[in-house]
């Protein structure tokens, strides 16, 4: 006959899986082994049984020949090893494998602490994945604030911050509920009810609608992972290509780079930044040259999940992505149609600029040619209102 | 440690049990006799019982065949379950003391 799978339930709900596979027995699928992630099942005649975890000696351990005689002896047949317990099982009517609560919440005790650790060690991840977050917005050396550089972070990543963080909430929460739930069921030992009336329908239900969401949010995460590989794709294909200016016809001698968002100074030629006050993603896209040469610049879409100050946003920008601090430019001497820029010319054959027209953002690092910071405004103006 | 701090019903039956030296399930079966049919002892518990009772020392293993381990009181063992036997009777005289049985 076919052999059935199942997702396990977790280890730590013991009630809740004998329960469960009682009822899988009475339903003629009957427990051959236990991974930690499916269960396999036998087809059998369905037969009321019952199911009892017992403690191992020691963690995924099969009993020893002794205490499984004794336990034979008593009506009670091995059935497979599972985690921190062994599975067995016997007939109805069979006297209960535990009789003395407090002596078997005491064979728990390794358990229970290996949960606590396990939880201790998820919280310390989930904290230092938040502080890897800010620190890796380097907020307070260029001058923005805390919110500022999380929001411009967050924006960066996309939705793959909130699903991350979602992830990592949802693994710590569930491992605080396991702690929390089997504590519950060692005191209820202890307090001398080793078999609490708990009925495992809604439990399992639960769990598996849980397991799917993290399997969903995991995928999520994987997949937002391999999208935000940059792609070389050709320079033609590029999308928003229309709004590229290659400086090189300012001065083709030039060595220029190019930076925006959380990337810092990219090499490259231009950048030009879409930026409806909407949302906020960032896609990176590393081109290549229509005859294969080295990649030569890299391009940003920026779409804003909240609304923004555009203002604030180029100011952000220009703090964060130059290497030196910007100045906001003049009204005067702004090109029409630019609202407002941020341009810094303090080192000598470098000209940094974050220039914004309505909802439209560029930002681009010029260094070691000859065109002057007039020219390079012009040049971005004129990319901003093509 | 069993001579300071009162043992379960289960320990002290399964010492009293023992006074017979007999493999698991028979002492089991000794432990239900000892007690008239009042307690009755799992096997997890029986198990678990006999491991915890032999590292402290109060049992030791006596016989090991092929099937099974007999098990029989050490000194310490039979120390351990009189200091329990007179606690209870205190107990008990200090209740008849105050004819707690009249009330």
């Amino acid at each position: 006959m076919k052999r059935s799978y199942r997702f396990s339930l977790p280890a730590w709900a013991v009630t809740q899986r004998e329960d469960y596979y009682e009822r899988m027995a009475a339903r003629g699928l009957f427990v051959r082994r236990c991974g930690s992630i499916v269960t396999s099942y036998e087809p059998r005649e369905p037969q009321r049984c019952l199911y009892r975890l017992d403690a191992a000696e020691e963690r995924n351990t099969e009993p020893p020949e002794e205490q499984r005689r004794l336990y034979e002896s008593c009506g009670w047949n091995f059935v497979c090893k599972s985690d921190w317990f062994n599975l067995y099982t016997a007939q109805p009517g069979t006297e209960e494998l535990h009789t003395d609560g407090e002596w078997q919440s005491e064979t728990l005790r390794p358990m229970r602490r290996s949960l606590r650790n396990d939880l201790i060690a998820k919280v310390l991840y989930a904290v230092f994945c938040v502080v890897l977050f800010l620190v890796s917005s380097l907020p307070f050396s260029r001058g923005m604030t805390l919110w500022e550089s999380v929001q411009l972070t967050t924006a960066a990543l996309g939705w793959l911050a909130p699903i991350t963080l979602g992830y990592i909430l949802l693994q710590v929460g569930s491992l605080a509920f396991s702690f929390a739930a089997f504590s519950g069921y060692v005191r209820r030992l202890r307090a001398g009810r080793p078999r609490a009336a708990v009925s495992g329908r809604a439990f399992v239900a639960c769990h598996m609608g849980l397991n799917a969401l993290g399997v969903v949010l995991l995928l999520g995460v994987f997949a937002l992972w391999l999208a935000a590989i940059p792609r070389t794709v050709p320079l033609e294909q590029a999308p928003g290509k229309e709004h590229i200016v290659r400086l090189e016809q300012l001065d083709p001698d030039a060595e220029l780079f190019v930076g925006t968002g959380n990337g810092g100074i990219e090499s490259g030629t231009a950048d030009c930044c879409d930026v409806p006050l909407t949302s906020f993603t960032l896609d990176s896209r590393q081109l290549s040259e229509p005859d294969g040469a080295s990649p030569s610049l890299f391009q940003h879409y920026i779409e804003v999940l909240f609304p923004v100050d555009m203002q604030a946003a180029a100011r952000g920008m220009a703090k964060k992505s130059f290497l030196y601090e910007a100045v906001s430019v003049d009204a005067a001497q702004l090109p029409d149609g630019i609202d407002f820029a941020f341009m810094n010319t303090e080192y000598e054959g470098v000209v940094e600029l974050c220039a914004v027209s309505g909802n439209r953002m560029l930002a681009l690092t010029y260094i070691g040619g000859r065109a002057d910071a007039e020219s390079v405004l012009q040049c971005a103006a004129q990319a901003l209102l093509a | 440690m069993a001579q300071n701090t009162p043992m379960t019903e289960a320990m002290y039956y399964l010492l009293l049990a023992l006074l017979r030296p007999a493999h698991g399930y028979r002492l089991m079966q000794q432990v239900s006799e000892a007690s008239g049919g009042r307690v009755t002892m799992g096997a997890g518990t029986m198990y678990g019982l006999l491991s915890k009772l032999e590292k402290e020392g109060l049992i030791k293993l006596q016989n090991q065949d092929e099937r099974r381990k007999t098990y029989a009181l050490t000194q310490e063992g039979k120390e351990a379950l009189r200091a329990e036997y007179r606690r209870l009777r205190r107990l008990v005289s200090d209740g008849d003391a105050m004819e707690v049985d009249e009330l």
